[in-house]
């Protein structure tokens, strides 16, 4: 076999979003308990648990359950690689209690912006290894590989260009 | 601003997510992690080949062509059969429809979240915008 050029999955989603709000704010809602029990649960569903150690190596949980329903619920933990406030955050992520069989993954959000707004960069990679997937950081791509890469026919996959 | 706020990379069109004993998620993504495996796949979307065929574009021995259909050939994304001297392989849909099916569910849920989080700023900044209650008193 060739040398192992193994690359971690780039199976995922890639999302932007600006809001009318500084880097600051908008990283502060995303990862303060306080600030998620206000907008994370969608309609119908309560805020349960919230734990969020913001650190490199910390684990966080955040757990929901549906309005008005006993039962175990959701919930999301994981823990954090990077914490780089307000411009950079990465943690895995994994689900209990919902989506079966979902292998843990990877979540990235990059803030840019100004006193008043942001853009919101957010990937949700699917990886297979997460070692190998920090190792090769620098070689990260600012645009997931797309499930509809698969169905549109190059002959060779190329890797694409570093971000930087 | 939050119209036309949105680009979003993925477009995948998948099935419903297949049911029943089909090959774990991570087992799928797993097979995709690879670049080779990931242009195989692609070269089987236009249709069955036989693995010579599908082996000419890769600068890599035929025992490993061989290793990576194994591969693909245990969580079902593709099926190998030999006519005469022939071996050949073709593309089985359903393991890359719940690939497909993962990941617009979670797009559907990440785009719900930055609406939330859209409004809960709006709505924070037009609390913290208010005068205090003492002052307006």
């Amino acid at each position: 076999m060739q040398a192992a050029t193994a690359e971690p999955a780039r199976i995922g989603i890639e999302l932007q979003r600006s809001f009318r709000a500084s880097p600051e704010r908008v990283f502060r809602a995303w990862t303060q308990p306080v600030a998620l029990r206000e907008w994370w649960c969608p309609p119908g569903w309560v805020a349960g648990e919230i734990d969020i150690d913001l650190r490199v190596g910390g684990a966080y949980r955040i757990g929901m359950s549906r309005t008005g329903a006993a039962g175990a619920g959701v919930s999301v933990s994981g823990h954090f690689l990077e914490v780089r406030p307000p411009e950079r955050l990465v943690y895995t992520w994994r689900w209990e209690g919902a989506f079966a069989e979902m292998p843990e993954t990877l979540v990235t959000l990059e803030l840019r912006g100004s006193d008043n707004e942001t853009q919101l960069t957010l990937q949700h990679d699917n990886f297979t290894d997460l070692g190998l997937r920090h190792q090769h950081r620098s070689g990260w791509v600012s645009a997931c590989d797309r499930l509809d890469r698969l169905v549109t026919p190059p002959t060779v996959v190329r890797d694409r260009p570093a971000a930087e | 601003m939050r119209d036309g706020g949105w680009v979003t990379r993925v477009k995948a069109a998948p099935q419903p997510a297949a049911t029943g004993e089909t090959a774990a998620l991570t087992d799928i993504f797993a097979a995709l992690s690879d670049p080779i495996r990931r242009a195989i796949i692609v070269r089987l979307t236009s249709g069955p080949c036989s693995v010579t065929q599908l082996s000419a574009p890769f600068a890599v021995s035929a025992p490993a062509i061989s290793k990576h259909l194994a591969v693909l050939e245990r969580c079902g994304l593709i099926v190998r059969w030999k006519s005469g001297r022939v071996h050949y392989c073709r593309l089985v849909a359903d393991p890359l429809a719940q690939a497909g099916a993962w990941i617009e569910q979670h797009q559907a849920f990440w785009e719900r979240q930055l609406d939330a989080l859209a409004d809960y700023l709006d709505r924070e900044q037009s609390t913290c915008k208010q005068p205090p209650p003492s002052r307006q008193e």
